[in-house]
C-alpha cells in the first residue's frame, strides 16, 4: 500500500533535523515496527557510510542531468530552439576598450584601514606606476534580456535600442538603463521578461510603473512588461536595489526564494545570493513587510532583516546600511569584514575563483571603487600586511 | 545556452527538482543508469503533455514517481520475457514489488532534500563537503584537490558540518546526523 509510505521521507528528514514532534516520532516508530524492511531502510538512511554512498550515487546522476535537459528542451520547445538561432545581438563591447577606460586614476579616492576591533582608519595611497592586470578587469554594465518568445538581447551601455512587445509596451535600452513605457496593455495575457546580469556585470532597469531597480552581478529579475493586477509582483535572484514608485493601491512585492518583501513605496536592497548563508533585506527609506514560511515582520529605515535557510527571520536594528548599499553607488565598503565575506563579492564582480591557503583572522575596513582592476583591489588589501594574493589566471589564492 | 520564458522556466524548475532523484529511483529498480535515464526523460515528456492537469506541486511529484515506477515495471517485465534465464534482474514480480518501489521513493526523496541543503552551504564549506560526501575523498585527497592543508580542510569540514546541522536543525538535544557524519574525523 503505497499510501502508507506517504511522507515518510519527510519524517526521516525531520528526524535528522531533530525536529520531530512526539506525534510524528510515534508515527515514524510505528512505521519502522510495521516491517523489517522499513526498519532496514531507516537504518540505511541514518547511517553515515551508507548515506554517504547513496549521496555519491545521486551526485553522479547530477553529472548526466544537463544532457537530458538539453534533449528534453529540444523535444518540448522546438520553436524556442529555432528562435534561439535567430537571437539578436544588440552590441558587444570590446574588452580592449574597457581596458583602456579602466585605469589607475581613481586611486586618490581609495583609503583602507585595518582595525583591531576599533575604528582606527589609516589612509593608504597607492603609487601609480603599477600595471593593472588586464585579465581581471572589473565588471561593467552588461546584461541579457530574454523576451517572452525566448529571444535574447545582449544589452550594454553603448547601444540605443527600442522595441515594441506584442502587448504594445515599449522597451528602450539607452545609456545602460533598460526602461519600460507606461502605455496600456493591448493583449489579455501578461507578458514577462527576464533580465539576467552575469558575473562582472550590473544593470539598471526602470519598470513600467516607474520603479527603479539596480541589479548586481550574477543576479536576475523576472517581471511583467505592464503591472495591471491588484499588486506589482516580481521575482529576483542574487542582489537588487529598489526604489519603488509610490502606488498605495498596488503593493509592490518582491518574491525571492520563498521570502516575500511587500512595500508601498520605499528604497531597499535585497541580497539573496545562493552561496550566501542568509537572505538580507536592508531598508533605506519607507517601510517594508518581510514574510517567510515561518512568519513576518515589518522593518523600519536603518534596519536589516535576515532570513536563514530554515526560514528563521531576524531583525538587526543597527545594520550597516552604507556597506549594504555601497554597490549601488559604485563602491565596495567593508567594515569589520572577514576575508571570506570580502572574497564573496570579489568572485562575483571580477569573475574569479577563490581558494584559501591560510586562514586570515584579521578583519578589514575599506572603501574601494568598483572600477579598479582585481590586481589593484588585491594590492590595496595587501597593504595591510595581513593578507597576500597569488593570481594565476582566474584562480586567486589567499595567503598570509 | 538556455532559452528562458515562462514555460521553460516552469519546466526547468520541475526538472531541476526531480530529475536526479527520479533517475536514482529508477536505477535502483531496474539496475541500469542508462535505461533509467531514458525512462525518466519519457516521464518528463508525459508530465509536460499533461501539465495543465496539475494543481499543487505535490501532484506533480506523485505523478512523476508513478509514471516512472510503472515504466520501470514494464521494463523489467519486458527484460524478463526476452531473457527469462537471466539472473541479472531480481524476481521482483511479487506482492513486495509496489512496497519496494514505495520505499525507494522515500529514499530518493530524502536524498533530494539532503542534497539540496548541502548545495546551499557557503562556497568553501560546500567544496569540502561535496568532495567528502559526494565524491568520497578522504581529508588528504580533499586537501590536495583544493591545494590547501589538511588542517584547513578539517577545520572547514567541521564548519561545513556545523552549518549543515544548523541548516538541518536548530538546537535540539540529540544530533544524530552530525554525530554520524563526524565519525569520519
Amino acid at each position: 500500500m503505497p499510501e502508507a509510505f506517504h511522507d515518510y521521507d519527510h519524517l526521516i528528514f525531520l528526524y535528522l533535523k531533530q525536529e520531530l514532534t512526539d506525534e510524528q516520532e510515534r508515527a515514524l516508530n510505528a512505521w519502522r515496527a510495521a516491517s523489517e524492511k522499513n526498519n532496514e531502510l531507516f537504518e540505511a538512511l541514518t547511517n553515515e557510510n551508507s548515506l554517504r554512498k547513496k549521496l555519491q550515487s545521486l551526485h553522479e546522476i547530477e553529472g548526466i542531468k544537463e544532457s537530458s535537459r538539453a534533449l528534453l528542451l529540444k523535444r518540448l520547445f522546438p520553436e524556442a530552439q529555432s528562435e534561439q538561432v535567430k537571437r539578436k545581438r544588440i552590441s558587444r563591447r570590446s574588452l580592449a576598450t574597457a581596458a583602456a577606460v579602466v585605469s589607475i586614476f581613481l586611486f586618490a579616492g581609495i583609503w583602507i584601514a585595518s582595525l583591531n576591533r576599533q575604528n582606527k582608519e589609516t589612509p593608504i595611497v597607492l603609487s601609480e606606476g603599477q600595471q593593472p592586470n588586464t585579465d581581471l578587469l572589473p565588471g561593467a554594465k552588461k546584461a541579457v534580456l530574454i523576451l517572452a518568445d525566448g529571444r535574447e538581447m545582449i544589452l550594454d551601455e553603448n547601444e540605443h535600442e527600442r522595441l515594441v512587445e506584442k502587448d504594445g509596451s515599449e522597451v528602450i535600452n539607452a545609456n545602460g538603463i533598460l526602461s519600460y513605457g507606461t502605455s496600456p496593455r493591448k493583449s489579455k495575457e501578461a507578458i514577462y521578461h527576464l533580465l539576467q546580469v552575469p558575473k562582472k556585470g550590473e544593470y539598471d532597469l526602470t519598470l513600467s510603473d516607474g520603479t527603479r531597480v539596480k541589479l548586481n552581478s550574477e543576479s536576475s529579475i523576472y517581471y511583467p512588461t505592464v503591472f495591471d493586477g491588484k499588486e506589482r509582483r516580481i521575482n529576483i535572484t542574487g542582489e537588487a536595489y529598489f526604489e519603488v514608485a509610490k502606488d498605495a493601491g498596488k503593493p509592490f512585492i518582491v518574491s525571492v526564494n520563498g521570502v516575500e518583501v511587500k512595500v508601498l513605496g520605499t528604497h531597499f536592497n535585497v541580497n539573496a545570493f545562493a552561496n550566501e548563508e542568509k537572505i538580507k533585506i536592508s531598508l533605506a527609506e519607507g517601510s517594508v513587510q518581510v514574510t517567510t514560511g515561518s512568519g513576518n515582520a515589518v522593518i523600519k529605515p536603518g534596519e536589516q532583516a535576515s532570513v536563514a535557510a530554515n526560514g528563521k527571520l531576524e531583525i538587526n536594528p543597527n545594520a550597516d546600511l552604507d556597506a549594504a548599499l555601497a554597490w549601488t553607488s559604485g563602491y565596495f565598503i567593508f567594515r569589520d569584514a572577514d576575508i571570506v565575506a570580502i572574497m564573496q563579492q570579489v568572485q562575483r564582480w571580477y569573475d574569479v575563483d577563490v581558494h584559501y591557503q591560510d586562514a586570515i583572522m584579521q578583519r578589514f575596513v575599506a572603501r574601494i571603487p568598483r572600477s579598479v582592476t582585481a590586481a589593484d583591489f588585491f594590492r590595496i588589501l595587501e597593504a595591510t600586511g595581513w593578507v597576500h594574493f597569488k593570481i594565476e589566471g582566474r584562480q586567486i589564492t589567499v595567503l598570509k | 545556452m538556455h532559452i528562458l520564458n515562462e514555460h521553460t522556466i516552469r519546466f526547468n524548475e520541475v526538472f531541476d527538482q526531480y530529475f536526479s532523484p527520479l533517475c536514482y529511483f529508477a536505477e535502483r529498480i531496474i539496475k541500469s543508469r542508462e535505461d533509467a535515464k531514458d525512462i525518466v526523460v519519457e516521464s518528463f515528456q508525459k508530465y509536460w503533455l499533461r501539465k495543465e492537469d496539475f494543481g499543487a506541486p505535490a501532484q506533480v511529484k506523485s505523478f512523476l514517481y508513478l509514471v516512472t515506477r510503472n515504466a520501470c515495471f514494464d521494463f523489467l517485465k519486458k527484460m524478463k520475457m526476452t531473457n527469462s534465464k537471466s539472473t541479472d534482474f531480481p524476481d521482483l514480480f511479487n506482492s513486495d514489488m509496489e512496497e519496494t518501489a514505495a520505499r525507494l521513493e522515500v529514499e530518493a526523496e530524502l536524498l533530494r532534500k539532503i542534497y539540496k541543503v548541502a548545495t546551499q552551504l557557503p562556497p568553501k564549506c560546500k567544496d569540502i563537503f561535496q568532495l567528502t560526501y559526494f565524491e568520497g575523498l578522504n581529508t588528504a585527497q580533499v586537501a590536495e584537490r583544493l591545494n590547501t592543508t589538511t588542517t584547513n580542510v578539517t577545520s572547514q569540514k567541521s564548519r561545513a558540518l556545523k552549518i549543515l546541522r544548523i541548516a538541518l536543525a536548530a538546537d535540539k538535544k540529540s544530533i544524530p546526523l552530525l554525530i554520524l557524519l563526524a565519525m569520519d574525523f
